[in-house]
């Protein structure tokens, strides 16, 4: 994991991880639904950047999400930073006492439409994984 | 030989008539509810899935009774033949309907516990997106969209 003492601004070609805490937000075919990164009650939506982490120590930053929300983990979808950076939005270094890699993309616009474009484009982007399940 | 009835009105055979009437629009109005019952038994799971607070563990709203009424008459709107969405909630409290072929061939629609239909939509490159009133009828708008959804061929 990134040492917390010395967080570097996030990098275009950085991958980010977006956790599936509800069996709804996945189709059948392993896309990712809109819905998964449509940001509220929060202004940002909260993602894990994958610099200097282990698969294991990925894994295990959303055992603990899911833990701490008292829900179960279906699994997480993974996304190039620049395909989260879609005017306005943007992606910045969160770091968290218990996720030093935590991240947000900021800049949400107010309207609901918008927010639906926006969360349509990200779910839709080339970089986007298929979802993937635990290991 | 071809043969022609003509019908003479009396009030017996106008009841007669009247009668068959209704049971032919009873009978239609079951096929087309009928048809979509799958629909109304996938909102209804949702519903009673996403009706409590945090239900998606990102501190999402619950789904208010006034949205899941509002999204049953949305179903009742679509028109006969009409393809059925399936069913999502956004954190916010919304129902989403979502028209899908493709991450980028694709509409959702978000109802509000207002009334109100967010809908966006994306097809390839270029994208969609706008707010209705929902007043029992579905927008031209909307329906154009779900049928252009439904006519790309994969």
């Amino acid at each position: 994991m990134l040492d917390p003492s010395n967080i570097p601004p996030v990098e275009d070609t950085e991958i980010l991880t977006r956790y599936v805490l509800q069996s709804r937000h996945f189709r059948n075919d392993k896309t990712a639904r809109p819905e998964l990164f449509i940001p509220h009650p929060r202004q940002d939506l909260s993602v894990t950047r994958h610099r200097d982490a282990t698969e294991n120590e990925l894994w295990q930053v959303g055992k603990n999400v899911a833990q701490k929300r008292e829900k179960n983990l279906y699994g997480r979808f993974d996304i190039q930073t620049k395909d989260c950076k879609i005017n306005p939005l943007s992606v910045e270094a969160k770091p968290l006492d218990d996720n030093p890699n935590h991240a947000d993309i900021t800049g949400w616009p107010s309207s609901k439409q918008d927010q639906k474009e926006l969360a349509l484009k990200i779910a839709a982007s080339k970089s986007i994984s298929k979802f993937i399940s635990p290991s | 030989m071809a043969t022609s009835t003509r019908i003479i009105g009396s009030s017996d055979t106008a009841n007669y008539l009247e009668k068959i009437n209704q049971n032919n629009s009873r009978y239609f109005f079951e096929s087309v509810t009928l048809g979509k019952q799958s629909a109304y038994k996938d909102l209804i799971e949702l519903w009673d899935e996403c009706k409590i607070k945090n239900w998606d563990g990102y501190n999402a709203f619950p789904v208010q009774e006034k949205t899941f009424k509002n999204t049953w008459y949305v179903i009742d709107a679509l028109p006969l033949g009409c393809p059925l969405p399936s069913f999502g909630a956004e954190p916010d409290g919304h129902i989403t309907l979502e028209w899908y072929r493709h991450p980028r061939w694709i509409l959702s629609v978000s109802v509000s516990p207002e009334g109100y239909l967010y809908y966006a939509a994306l097809f390839g490159d270029s994208s969609i997106k706008g707010t209705d009133t929902f007043l029992g009828n579905l927008s031209e708008t909307i329906l154009n969209l779900i049928e252009r959804i439904n006519i790309k061929k994969i």
